[in-house]
């Protein structure tokens, strides 16, 4: 019973050192006091455009999205995560999350896949072409609440990706899908992805265009007030 | 006594190095060139410069190093002069996507058609069994 006692005792202390160690690493690999050299701007909150008007559905969206994140993270999920002081038991809570949101999203084909890369600066992504999302473990494997809250932000902007290429899909297809708005949105979602602007190529023009907007405003009105970084 | 020259550069020779070299797309690389042409005109200098020498200038622009944005961001030149002029202008909003992790992830995988792993994925956890297994040195 002692060495047994011991081994988890161990166990514990490796896993969380294992944390502790990537908070270091994380904490530098973005690089950002060698690419900024002037004084910085107080603020580097996840960019939320307040003018951005949510329609009938998406106020749904949001309110519904955010009964889940409380049903499986509470009223404080950065807390909760942070609580837990192993990967593995952060991988089964955001599991937990991307399975009922699949589920509420009507997205149940679309794949999964987390990967843990702490040499990139991605958090997450959303490839149609393969109707497959990934998500980057390393940004929950931190005890930074910052980069804690903005794993969970990604998290609803590339689910929120997957609605709206499903809603082009759909439409498309003549199939009703409960999340889409209205003809004029699943144009507007359409023509985005046609003529989609990555980060690499123009990273100004890949913030303004219309999948990116609606992304970052409904993932972040999911998070407002959830968010306690 | 010197008159400073001039650089001029065709939008034709820009749009065509920009699809042909970078990979643009017809429409990515017509915004790029609007958003170019309303630079900052020391910025704009700096670019056509760099365009036309290959070299980037030295020490920041702006308040940007321009190599260290290239080099972590893992963007081209190009779009690095945007952002550079997009964060003199708007330094607070242009912060948040330039100095924050990405949701975009164009080149994540070094072989996107391995659905094992990509080679720069570590192991994430110790499961309890390796620890087990080194129980014995540990306590040892």
């Amino acid at each position: 019973m002692a060495l047994a006692e011991a081994v988890i005792a161990v166990a514990g202390v490796v896993v969380s050192a294992l944390i502790i160690e990537t908070v270091e690493y994380i904490g530098t690999y973005l690089h950002n006091c060698d690419i900024f050299t002037d004084s910085q701007p107080d603020s580097a909150e996840f960019a939320y455009d307040k003018k951005y008007i949510l329609k009938e559905k998406d106020v749904l969206f949001v309110s519904q999205s955010k009964d889940v994140l409380r049903e499986v993270l509470g009223d404080s999920p950065v807390d909760r995560i942070l609580s837990l002081k192993s990967v593995d038991a952060r991988m089964k809570v955001l599991k937990e999350l991307t399975e009922k949101l699949s589920s509420l999203y009507g997205t149940e084909d679309t794949k999964i896949r987390i990967i843990y890369d702490a040499s990139t600066d991605v958090c997450g992504d959303y490839e149609k072409d393969k109707n497959r999302l990934i998500f980057n473990a390393a940004f929950l494997a931190t005890d930074n609440p910052y980069l804690t809250g903005h794993f969970l932000v990604t998290v609803f902007h590339e689910f929120r990706h997957v609605v709206q290429w499903k809603t082009v899909c759909d439409y498309n297809d003549g199939t009703e899908y409960k999340w889409c708005n209205d003809e004029t949105t699943a144009n507007g979602f359409a023509e985005g992805f046609a003529r989609y602007i990555s980060y690499e190529e123009n990273p100004l023009a890949y913030y303004n265009q219309f999948v990116e907007v609606d992304a970052r405003n409904v993932s972040m009105a999911i998070m407002e007030g959830r968010n306690n970084v | 006594m010197f008159e400073q020259a001039k650089i001029t550069l065709k939008h034709s020779r820009l749009k065509n190095f920009l699809i042909s070299q970078l990979g643009y797309t017809d429409h990515s690389a017509e915004i790029t060139i609007s958003n170019l042409r309303n630079m900052h005109p020391d910025i704009l200098k700096a670019f056509l410069s760099w365009f036309t020498t290959g070299v980037l200038p030295e020490g920041t622009l702006f308040g940007i190093d321009l190599r260290n944005l290239i080099r972590y961001r893992k963007v081209n030149p190009v779009s690095a002069f945007i952002a550079v002029d997009w964060y003199h202008k708007d330094p607070e909003k242009a912060y948040t996507v330039l100095a924050l992790p990405r949701t975009d992830a164009s080149n994540l995988f070094v072989n996107p058609e391995d659905e094992s792993a990509p080679c720069r994925v570590r192991k994430y956890a110790v499961k309890i069994s390796d620890v087990t297994a080194n129980a014995d040195d540990l306590t040892a």
